[in-house]
């Protein structure tokens, strides 16, 4: 049983990478342009049903499509920062919710005529493959996904500290006006901040479609998670929200486990309460 | 114009309300009835986004309150719901009293205070879920009998009366807020909140008011479904589907005004039933794109009319009027 | 002043829905008209159950097209079947409007949900209104619990299904002298899945056999089986069984496969197990699974190996459940009609209850039959059990039935 529950924790921060790296793209348009987007799962499963395709279309494996999928990703984000994003920028946040859940109920219905509504997953060749090393026993494309998120994040990482752009965005998120005036470029700070976003979300979306069944549903059920990851690990904060997320992966992971598994979600929610009544700032806050 | 002239367009409104089952066969009492339902759910949630300037995202977990109070009394004890409703709004307005001492203590804000009554919601619904005294997942099931006493009618007029009943009761409550002390206060906090502590307007007392009467008046309208629809369950009680018609009927209608909720609701039900209507809706492509019509709606009016539909009237776009949350 | 344009704006959006809601008498369709018989589908065709309730569409409109094709319906003169058709978006408050306008416009029968607590909702009206609403695929016992007249179920109740998988097992034990006994139920939470978690665990006591353990899962936020599964695993449950959804039969058997449990035997009950998608998405590894339902994919009478190369070539998928279940509720539908020569709904509720019609004849393929009891339940549904092998399934269970031989127990995963 004991080599079942570290199996099971290992499964979760397999998930947990994933659901951190959505809540990532969450917090980081939220901690530079304090901008709520609701969209981002959506944003996820876009490129997800993109990469199907080229699955099924061309035998284009996701890993592959990802040179493709970054791009467009990156190209989509900064359309929707240019036409949606930046008229909100003033709104509150209640404004930029239902605009952003508007363009949810948008791309729902849209993949929904697009592709239909069955569930769909790019069966490769190693999409049941599993790696084993002892007892540890971990699914292959789960790995390789997780692999990418950190790789994403280290790669976020260093961008944030060591680039011209990083630096800007850092500065224009603690403080608007201030930066302006030193003479940085807000808008265009902000503008890549939020492609960036997207192709984080892009990168989740391709190397996720090799397990997991998405529908034009599912972008729903990746918003939950992203918030309650990024509430648990705090609104702007990335380490948090990775942090965030593999605790959410853990936590149900367990559920499932000890309990019966259809509380993992409440537990989950509940645990974002008692975060937002102790700490508010999440774990990792500002 | 005069006042007299804008009381006979209500009286004249009024009257042609009251004698619509007369001419309404019985489909299109149960959309009249379903339109005005939400319309009245929207006004319900408009007193605390709309006049108190606090997103709740957790609506549904009133309304949910509201329907399996009154419905589970009724099966398990045999309790009318006619008493059953009010028992159902009570309990309402403690969870609202309780969760706003919460997010007050603890000075849950803004986008926060948001995601917390969606949570809140979510906690419900899973523990909901996994009560077997309310029987769970599998949800209750309402005798389908013709039974004043304990509010099941067979015809559908009656139940367009009462639900018009309701929508009165909330414009009525809406209205009482806009003129009162509270209404006023209300708006001080809306406008800006820290100003108003400062003035020495106890903000707290006042969120709290705004939040329980609404939700009290929330769960009124869930007692309503059941006795309706006949079918409740975890999934359509507590999930965020009632959260967002409640949201986008008030958002797009006008929010902290007395008649956008209704307006907005209600355009979003007759439009969407007329469309439902034409024979080419009959194709399931043309619904698909009919609902991707209605997000680039939602989303112009967002952007274009930020007052919200009620403000077509105007020539002159005044201020934002939009309630912000800090 | 703003006031007056708001009441002008209400009124005129109260005017379109009326005016919206009289279309169909505006429009000059001619429904109802003498030599028409009005059916109606008030079906999931969007929402998350619209890949059940698009197939049993397609089932419903292919017996239409065929009886106009092919004459008509005799005993009314040739008269031809008119199919409306209504979306409930797998919502059971839509189903319920949805009803509501169907039956305002002069129909003999409404097949609907694929969902059940939308044929919960909408049969409540069809019953108010004296139309009788047959119900091809929805197996909460629920449906047909409530005393009603103008409810009809032509496949089985949970109770049967469910329990199919667990006598196949007992006489697999039996004949091949094996004693798997411990029982792991796993299903989703709705009302089919609780309905179906009950059944099992009931019957499993019955059998002798041991309730190892019952997991009900929240279907919209579950996503990932291993916990549960390798919790199974540990606790050596051999005989897996459960009601879930497509997502969901495909995940556990993926898992199972990643954690390396290997069962004796996975048993599907209807739902996701017979969805096209599980075969599509899982291939090899659903070699050996084991599944209940009311129809088959292999039997051989009438006209069903044609069908179903048709089927195929049109729509390049599996002949899925859902559509037998259409085009045998039509033909039932059908049948009555020619039986007792009128497009009165009362009439044909009582031929319903009345008639039986034979496994086979025309395009009725759900197994056995059908013939209704008084609650609408149809006394001659059964279960079968079919299993995949070599990627395809065929029927295995019961045996003077079956096609193929059963492999007991179930190969491991590769």
């Amino acid at each position: 049983m004991f080599i079942v529950t570290l199996n099971a924790i290992i499964n979760g921060l397999l998930y947990g990478s994933i659901w951190g790296i959505i809540a990532l793209g969450f917090t980081l348009v939220f901690g530079v342009m304090d901008f709520v987007n609701f969209a981002q799962g959506f944003f996820v499963i876009v490129p997800a049903f993109f990469s199907y395709f080229l699955f099924v279309s061309w035998g284009i494996d996701p890993y592959l499509s990802l040179l493709l999928i970054m791009p467009l990703s990156f190209g989509l984000g900064l359309l929707v920062y240019k036409y949606v994003g930046v008229r909100l920028l003033d709104e509150p946040h209640s404004a930029h919710i239902v605009v952003t859940l508007g363009l949810c109920f948008f791309i729902e219905n849209l993949l929904l005529l697009l592709a239909g509504g069955d569930l769909r997953n790019a069966v490769t060749s190693y999409t049941s493959d599993t790696i084993q090393w002892g007892w540890m026993m971990m699914s292959y494309p789960r790995f390789w996904a997780s692999a990418v998120a950190w790789i994403c994040v280290f790669l976020l990482f260093l961008f944030l500290k060591y680039t011209d752009t990083g630096r800007s965005m850092r500065a224009a998120a603690d403080n608007r006006e201030g930066a302006r005036i030193v003479g940085i470029h807000v808008d265009r700070v902000y503008l890549v901040a939020f492609g960036v976003s997207i192709l984080i979300a892009g990168i989740a979306g391709a190397v996720i479609i090799p397990f997991y069944l998405i529908s034009p549903f599912t972008g729903m059920d990746f918003l939950g998670k992203a918030f309650a990851a990024v509430i648990i690990g705090g609104l702007g904060s990335i380490p948090g929200a990775m942090i965030g997320g593999l605790m959410i992966g853990v936590v149900e992971s367990i559920a499932g486990v000890f309990f019966r598994a259809s509380l993992g979600n409440a537990v989950t929610f509940f645990i974002m309460i008692l975060v937002l009544i102790f700490k508010p700032n999440g774990l990792f806050g500002e | 114009m005069s006042r007299t002239r804008k009381h006979y367009y209500y009286l004249g409104g009024a009257v042609i309300l009251l004698f619509l089952p007369l001419v309404m066969n019985d489909h299109l009492l149960t959309v009249a009835i379903t339109g005005f339902m939400w319309a009245y759910l929207c006004l319900c949630w408009n007193l605390v986004f709309g006049f108190a300037g606090q997103f709740s995202l957790g609506h549904a977990l009133f309304w949910g309150i509201g329907a399996y109070t009154s419905t589970v009394l009724f099966v398990n004890y045999g309790l009318t719901p006619w008493v059953g409703i009010f028992v159902g709004g009570l309990f309402s307005a403690i969870a609202a009293w309780l969760i706003s001492l919460v997010v007050l203590r603890y000075r849950v804000k803004g986008v926060y205070f948001a995601l917390m009554t969606l949570a809140f919601a979510e906690v419900f619904m899973g523990l909901a879920l996994n009560w077997d005294y309310i029987r769970g997942p599998v949800g209750i099931l309402l005798p389908m009998k013709n039974s004043p006493g304990n509010l099941f009618f067979m015809a559908r007029a009656p139940y367009y009366y009462f639900i018009l009943g309701l929508l009165g009761l909330g414009l009525g409550a809406t209205y009482g807020i806009q003129k009162s002390k509270l209404g006023y206060y209300l708006k001080a906090i809306r406008e800006d909140e820290e100003a108003a502590e400062v003035s020495g307007v106890p903000t707290s007392r006042y969120k709290i008011l705004a939040m329980v009467i609404s939700a009290f008046l929330t769960a009124l309208g869930g007692t309503f479904y059941a006795q309706f629809f006949l079918y409740i369950s975890p999934e359509i009680m507590f999930g965020f589907s009632s959260q967002m018609t409640m949201m986008i009927g008030t958002m797009v209608g006008g929010a902290g005004t007395l008649l956008g909720p209704v307006l907005g609701s209600l355009v979003f039900s007759f439009l969407g039933e007329l469309l439902r209507s034409l024979p080419l809706a009959h194709s399931r492509e043309l619904v698909t794109v009919e609902r991707m019509i209605w997000a680039l709606v939602l989303v112009g009016v967002i952007f274009y009319l930020p007052g919200g539909l009620v403000t077509l009237g105007n020539r002159v776009k005044s201020q934002r009027g939009k309630p912000g949350t800090s | 002043m703003q006031e007056r344009k708001l009441k002008g704006w209400a009124g005129i959006a109260v005017l379109c829905g009326l005016l919206g809601g009289s279309f169909p008498f505006a429009s000059g369709e001619a429904l109802g008209a003498a030599n028409e018989v009005v059916v109606a589908g008030v079906l999931p065709l969007t929402g998350t159950n619209a890949s059940w309730g698009i197939r049993n569409d397609r089932g419903i409109r292919y017996v239409v097209d065929w009886v106009n094709a092919h004459g008509g319906i005799k005993s009314l003169k040739g008269a031809k079947f008119k199919y409306v058709s209504a979306d409930t978006e797998t919502k059971a408050d839509v189903a319920g409007s949805q009803t509501e306008k169907i039956v305002s416009e002069n129909v003999s029968c409404v097949f609907g949900c694929n969902q059940s607590p939308g044929t919960l909702v909408a049969s409540q009206v069809t019953e108010r209104k004296g139309i009788p609403l047959i119900s091809v695929s929805d197996y909460d016992p629920l449906i047909t619990g409530r005393g009603f007249k103008y409810i009809f179920r032509t496949v089985p109740v949970m109770d049967k299904i469910s329990t199919s998988v667990l006598v196949f097992a007992h006489a697999m034990n039996k004949s091949q002298d094996t004693k798997f006994t411990k029982v792991g139920i796993l299903c989703e939470d709705s009302i089919v899945g609780d309905s179906a978690a009950k059944a099992l665990e009931k019957h499993t006591k019955e059998m002798g056999y041991t309730v190892v353990d019952v997991v009900k899962y929240n279907a919209a936020t579950t996503r990932d089986f291993s916990g549960v599964l390798s919790r199974y695993k540990a606790q050596g449950v051999e005989l897996v069984v459960g009601h879930n959804r497509p997502a969901d039969s495909i995940q556990i058997v993926r898992n199972m496969k990643e954690i390396g449990f290997n069962p004796v035997m996975i048993g599907g009950i209807g739902g996701g197990w017979v969805a096209p998608e599980f075969l599509r998405n899982l291939g090899p590894l659903a070699e050996g699974v084991i599944i209940a339902s009311s129809e088959t994919p292999d039997v051989k009478v009438g006209r069903f190996a044609d069908l179903k190369k048709e089927y195929e070539e049109k729509y390049k998928e599996e002949m899925p459940s859902t559509f037998i279940g259409g085009i045998s509720g039509t033909w039932l539908l059908y049948r009555a009609i020619e039986q007792c020569a009128s497009a009165d709904p009362k009439v044909i509720a009582k031929t319903l209850h009345s008639i039986e019609v034979k496994y086979g004849d025309g395009f009725y393929f759900q197994q056995f039959g059908c013939k209704f009891d008084e609650k609408g339940d149809n006394t001659l549904a059964s279960a079968v059990i079919f299993q995949v092998q070599n990627n395809l399934r065929v029927s295995v269970f019961p045996a003077e039935f079956a096609n193929h031989k059963p492999i007991w127990p179930k190969p491991a995963f590769k």
